[in-house]
């Protein structure tokens, strides 16, 4: 049995085209060889050359396949797929505002699947993943993830912006995958976010790695307190010197709500200041914002300085344009002082007023 | 964006669908468990079509992967697959020779290839109906060449073994005079 099994394994390949002229020559000899042989060759050539019948549907029903697969994709995507079939904006922002859904967090899970999907509706939301890292999601974003999450790896799909808190796992790397990139690491801290301009990804500590999607082998090194972005096609990093970059992860936005109240806190200004030819103070100078979320306008600088009797005289001087969160506007005023040895300057900014429209988030 | 999405989805979906349901279905002999693993190959290809990207290779992709979720389907179900009487309405290749006999022979034989162990089955038909090379099986199906080697002198023994209960040696003898085409003058005539 096992000697004919070898010779089969050689007929087969034979029949199939895969044997060398060598090998073809070595068959016909064993073949010629005995009475037996030959009826076993012969035997397994019919086989071969009758086993020809293949069999095809009766019918082509493309058209129904069609109907039962998109419902299927549509029951997997949940209500934003809905939208999409049948409109041509696709917006996330768009389909969320228009289905009715109360402005909390939920979870799809749908029966006999194994994709999970989590959501934050208007608030930012915070979830545990099966392996107990904890996610915060921005308003308006999703993070989904199927049942083999946490086998050979922890992969998720981010939409918008999500800030991690990675459970430390170094035989299970821990991935997110966004439309344009992907970030990939083994226990850590960082937020990762993605709208139309850019990816962006901050760590807070530990270390990510950081790709495009189109080639996921180029990836660069992003440690704590550094930043990454992904933009017109180019990966690129640098230091992060806005530390409050993610204090929108609490979760009823007290911060946020702080930055509204109380925008001199988020604003700083810095500068220097030095005589000209007519000896008139020249103070150049730039205003920080550091808040996360809101934007600020009508900034009022107060400058007191002091004359060389001792008194002390205060301008205002009134800032115009807007400053987005973490961004920053610079300045440059003449002080009426020409006729004054100014002996020392202080700026600081007096008031600020929110950019409306930037706090609907 | 979106829209471009499900437009070219829709326009793959529609042009290989048929092609693999048959593939499936050759392999798997259910109709609507053929179209099950069709569906899913699909459903897979929409839920990871942002990280997959294959341009001219999709068809290669849909075909490797219709091959793989066929086997394994034949794996996990316990079903017997019967032959329909009305099979031969759905063959693809018609038999060698028209003569009643021969049908016979053909369908005793595909009868018998339906009895193979699922992955001997699958390696048999990729290689014999679709032409597929040995490694290109191999690649499809995740195997080692040896196997797939091994497994085709496997699907030769079982399905002579299995044949010997059918067909007498005279007859056999008798088939292969006739498909050598001794006799095949005779046959266009008749």
């Amino acid at each position: 049995m096992k000697n004919n099994q070898t010779h089969l394994e050689q007929i087969a390949a034979y029949l199939s085209g895969h044997l060398s002229v060598a090998e073809r020559d070595a068959l016909d000899r064993w073949v010629k060889a005995s009475k037996e042989n030959e009826q076993l060759f012969n035997e397994a050539k019919t086989i071969w050359n009758h086993s020809n019948l293949k069999v095809a549907l009766p019918t082509d029903e493309t058209e129904a396949d069609w109907l039962m697969l998109k419902e299927r994709i549509d029951k997997e995507d949940g209500e934003f797929r809905m939208l999409s079939w049948f409109n041509s904006s696709g917006m996330l922002k768009i389909a969320a505002s228009i289905i009715l859904l109360i402005g909390i967090a939920y979870i799809f899970i749908w029966p006999g699947s194994d994709h999970i999907r989590l959501q934050a509706e208007n608030e930012t939301e915070a979830f545990y993943l099966p392996d107990s890292t904890h996610v915060w999601l921005n308003a308006h974003s999703i993070l989904e993830y199927d049942d083999t999450y946490g086998a050979a790896d922890r992969t998720v799909r981010l939409q918008g912006e999500g800030y991690f808190k990675v459970k430390h796992n170094a035989t299970s790397p821990f991935i997110v995958n966004t439309k344009s990139t992907q970030t990939k690491v083994l226990g850590t801290s960082f937020t990762l976010r993605e709208d139309s301009l850019a990816t962006m990804l901050i760590v807070v500590d530990g270390i990510v790695s950081f790709a495009a999607q189109k080639d996921v082998t180029k990836k660069i090194t992003v440690k704590a307190k550094e930043k990454a972005t992904f933009k017109d096609n180019r990966l690129q990093k640098q230091s992060n010197d806005n530390a409050r970059f993610s204090h929108w992860i609490k979760k009823d936005n007290p911060v946020h709500e702080s930055e509204v109240l109380n925008p001199l806190s988020h604003l700083e200004t810095s500068y220097t200041w030095k005589k000209n030819a007519f000896n008139q103070s020249v103070i150049a100078g730039v205003v920080k914002s550091t808040a996360t979320v809101a934007t600020y306008q009508n900034v009022t600088l107060q400058i007191s300085y002091v004359k060389a009797n001792g008194k002390l005289k205060t301008v205002h001087v009134h800032i115009p344009g807007t400053i987005a969160s973490g961004g920053e506007i610079h300045y440059r005023k003449k002080l009426h002082d020409i006729l004054s040895s100014t002996r020392s300057i202080t700026v600081k900014v007096e008031s600020a007023e929110v950019h409306a429209t930037a706090t609907n988030k | 964006m979106q829209k471009a999405d499900h437009t070219e989805f829709e326009t793959l979906f529609k042009k290989h669908n048929k092609a693999l349901c048959d593939l499936a279905y050759n392999l798997i002999r259910d109709k609507d468990a053929a179209k099950d693993v069709v569906q899913d190959v699909f459903l897979r290809l929409w839920k990871n079509r942002e990280t997959l990207n294959f341009e001219d290779q999709i068809k290669h992709y849909l075909f490797k992967a219709t091959s793989h979720t066929a086997l394994n389907h034949l794996r996990s179900s316990k079903k017997v697959i019967k032959l329909e009487e009305d099979l031969l309405k759905n063959v693809v290749t018609p038999p060698q020779t028209t003569e009643l006999g021969y049908q016979e022979l053909e369908t005793k034989i595909r009868n018998a290839i339906d009895k193979l162990p699922p992955k001997c089955k699958t390696i048999y038909l990729l290689s014999r109906h679709e032409g597929l090379r040995y490694q290109e099986i191999a690649d499809t199906l995740n195997l080692s060449l040896k196997t797939v080697e091994n497994q085709m002198g496997i699907a030769l023994e079982k399905l002579r073994e299995e044949l010997r209960s059918f067909v007498t040696l005279d007859c056999l003898i008798l088939v292969i005079l006739i498909s050598l085409g001794v006799f095949s003058a005779i046959l266009k005539y008749s």
